[in-house]
């Protein structure tokens, strides 16, 4: 992952109401949060954030209301680009509400290369029978910090399907905490980082299966270059009387340097006696045996040790279930391993 | 003699730290087809590993001349640049890429190396249709990941597709019959003779006369303890078919 570095358009982009997309994907609506102020809000969009104070706190809340089923998917970029004052706080929720289904997409990029302290609260409430497709794709520059907590509570045969890609990133910090509270729950969660140079992540899961009957599954994947490091650890509980849970959760290494350090912790904490649930993390370095199928092919090592890192995350990328979302992650990571710019096709800018 | 694909001579070589190959001395030209026999454990699939470039292996005597070029000098890769191909014995898996992508890195990187442009889209996929005809590949197998749930006929016939694509001049069949039913191997071996061109060699590797009944060797060698103890026409296979290694290996120690 050498020469790796996000593309920063030439001069710095101080005003945020004149941040757009050019590249917007179809079918998608997009709003901005550039330094905490929210814009490109359309009122008779009905899948949107708007703003909600909460104290002197900054909150966004995006309500989908009952039965609710945009098709569109919601786009939130935040951004960060005034250097001037680095701590910024705020917090998100999405509420939705019984037999909703929605798809968000949440972006978070700084825009230059200065010192930034970014941490957000997320609140996630899933009503009885919603679903909620949830893409967070974090793309940051090498001396941005930030913090995202988000907490899920799910109802009776509701569905989250979260995938974290962290693209690039100084020092990032997931926690999640899911509580599964009504019977027929399914969470899918995925997590994908890609670290190089003095780059620190931390993934810090708790998924409580508080009643009976519900399926989670979670897998984490980490590929870590130069001297970077990653920590993830994973609880899982499952409460006495949660029977019939199903609960996976599985986290795996690839270190490409001698100097990349990893710390994982999967956790499984069960008192219930008819349970399906498993664990598993591994640590490990590039296969030689698949490189050198690869080398015997004619395919350089170089591309060969690509397409292995390419293979080791496809898994992840392939829980994004929209597929325009999904090439454009993708190609993103295909870029970020080759040490190309970060950025979308025909874009100066950083989204995703 | 220009017509000589491959030359080794006294070819030694260890695997951690023990002794596999004792001095293989073997000539193959152009339109020939020879056959490597033996017993387990005398060195067949460390001599195809030797000749592809597999690391961990550590040659300690000898001297290979592909193509006119020092063999032993070139890269994995740059092996396969000048025109050797290694069927595996045990094709590997690499989930997440898929055969079409694989074998496109393949293709454009040996054009590459030529000094052709990259195969257009268009292009690159009639070729690889006409070549899983070769080898009677159903289409689907091309966005499916490189081996990923293949049986192991599938895989099989894959590194033969794969052989196609890249019209190697010397390609060396490592065991490609075992794990073969019998429709399979009658597949297999035929897309190996549909390839077979009056300008380049194979060699093939096999425990069994079986294969060499598809595919007909010119030159059949016996190989034990890493030293070639006998070398004859097809007929050798035939012989040890019926009467197993053990008198040839009392004839080379007598």
């Amino acid at each position: 992952m050498e020469n790796n570095y996000i593309y920063v358009p030439d001069g710095k982009l101080r005003n945020s109401s004149s941040f757009r997309c050019r590249v917007p994907m179809q079918g998608t609506l997009q709003q901005f949060i550039a330094e905490g102020v929210l814009s490109g809000a359309d009122d008779s969009s009905v899948l949107r954030f708007v703003e909600d104070a909460e104290g002197s706190r900054k909150r966004f809340v995006c309500n989908v209301p009952k039965g609710c089923c945009p098709e569109e998917m919601l786009q939130l970029i935040a951004i960060r680009n005034n250097p001037s004052n680095p701590e910024l706080d705020y917090s998100l929720a999405v509420n939705m509400e019984e037999s909703s289904s929605a798809s968000i997409l949440l972006c978070s990029h700084t825009m230059t290369h200065d010192y930034y302290v970014t941490s957000g609260d997320m609140d996630v409430a899933l009503s009885d029978n919603s679903s909620l497709n949830l893409v967070l794709m974090q793309n940051e520059h090498n001396d941005a910090r930030h913090i995202s907590r988000i907490k899920v509570a799910m109802g009776r045969n509701a569905r989250l399907n979260m995938v974290l890609v962290s693209l690039h990133g100084g020092d990032l910090e997931n926690s999640v905490r899911v509580d599964m509270n009504g019977e027929g729950g399914e969470c899918r969660i995925g997590g994908l980082y890609l670290m190089d140079r003095n780059q620190k992540y931390v993934a810090d899961i708790r998924l409580n299966h508080n009643v009976p009957h519900c399926h989670s599954d979670q897998i984490f994947k980490g590929i870590l270059d130069d001297n970077s490091k990653a920590g993830f650890s994973g609880l899982v509980y499952v409460a006495p009387d949660a029977q019939k849970t199903e609960a996976y959760q599985a986290n795996h290494n690839l270190l490409v340097s001698d100097q990349a350090k990893v710390d994982t912790q999967p956790q499984l904490e069960i008192y219930a006696d008819d349970v399906k649930c498993s664990h598993g993390a591994t640590i490990g370095r590039m296969d030689e045996q698949s490189l050198f199928y690869m080398r015997s092919r004619g395919i350089a090592l170089k591309e060969a040790r690509i397409l292995q890192q390419l293979a080791f995350v496809h898994e992840v990328l392939e829980r994004v279930e929209k597929t325009e979302l999904k090439e454009r992650l993708a190609s993103l990571v295909e870029r970020r391993l080759r040490g190309e710019f970060s950025d979308c096709r025909d874009c100066s800018k950083n989204c995703c | 003699m220009n017509d000589i694909i491959l030359n080794i001579e006294g070819l030694a070589a260890t695997i951690d730290g023990k002794e596999i190959l004792k001095g293989i001395d073997l000539t193959i030209r152009k339109g020939e087809t020879h056959a490597i026999m033996g017993p387990n454990g005398s060195g067949k699939s460390t001599l195809s590993a030797v000749l592809a470039g597999k690391p961990n292996y550590n040659v300690t005597g000898g001297k290979v001349t592909f193509m006119g070029r020092d063999l032993l000098e070139m890269s994995p890769e740059e092996r396969s640049w000048a025109g050797l191909f290694l069927s595996f014995q045990y094709p590997i898996e690499v989930p997440g890429v898929t055969n079409v992508n694989f074998m496109k890195s393949a293709v454009n990187e040996h054009r590459k190396q030529k000094g052709l442009p990259p195969l257009s889209a268009a292009a690159f996929l009639k070729l690889m249709r006409e070549k899983m005809a070769v080898v009677e590949m159903d289409s689907s197998f091309s966005s499916r990941g490189v081996n990923v749930g293949f049986s192991g006929g599938e895989k099989k016939r894959n590194e033969i597709f794969q052989m196609a694509m890249l019209e190697p001049s010397l390609a060396i069949l490592d065991e490609t019959d075992s794990g073969l039913d019998v429709d399979a191997l009658r597949i297999v071996a035929a897309g190996v003779n549909k390839l077979k061109t009056p300008d380049n060699a194979a060699i093939v590797i096999t425990h069994y006369q079986r294969l060499l009944d598809y595919i007909v060797p010119d030159v059949v060698h016996v190989l034990y303890k890493g030293r070639i103890i006998k070398t004859a026409g097809k007929e050798l296979a035939l012989e040890v078919e019926k009467k197993g290694y053990d008198w040839l290996i009392h004839e080379s120690e007598a």
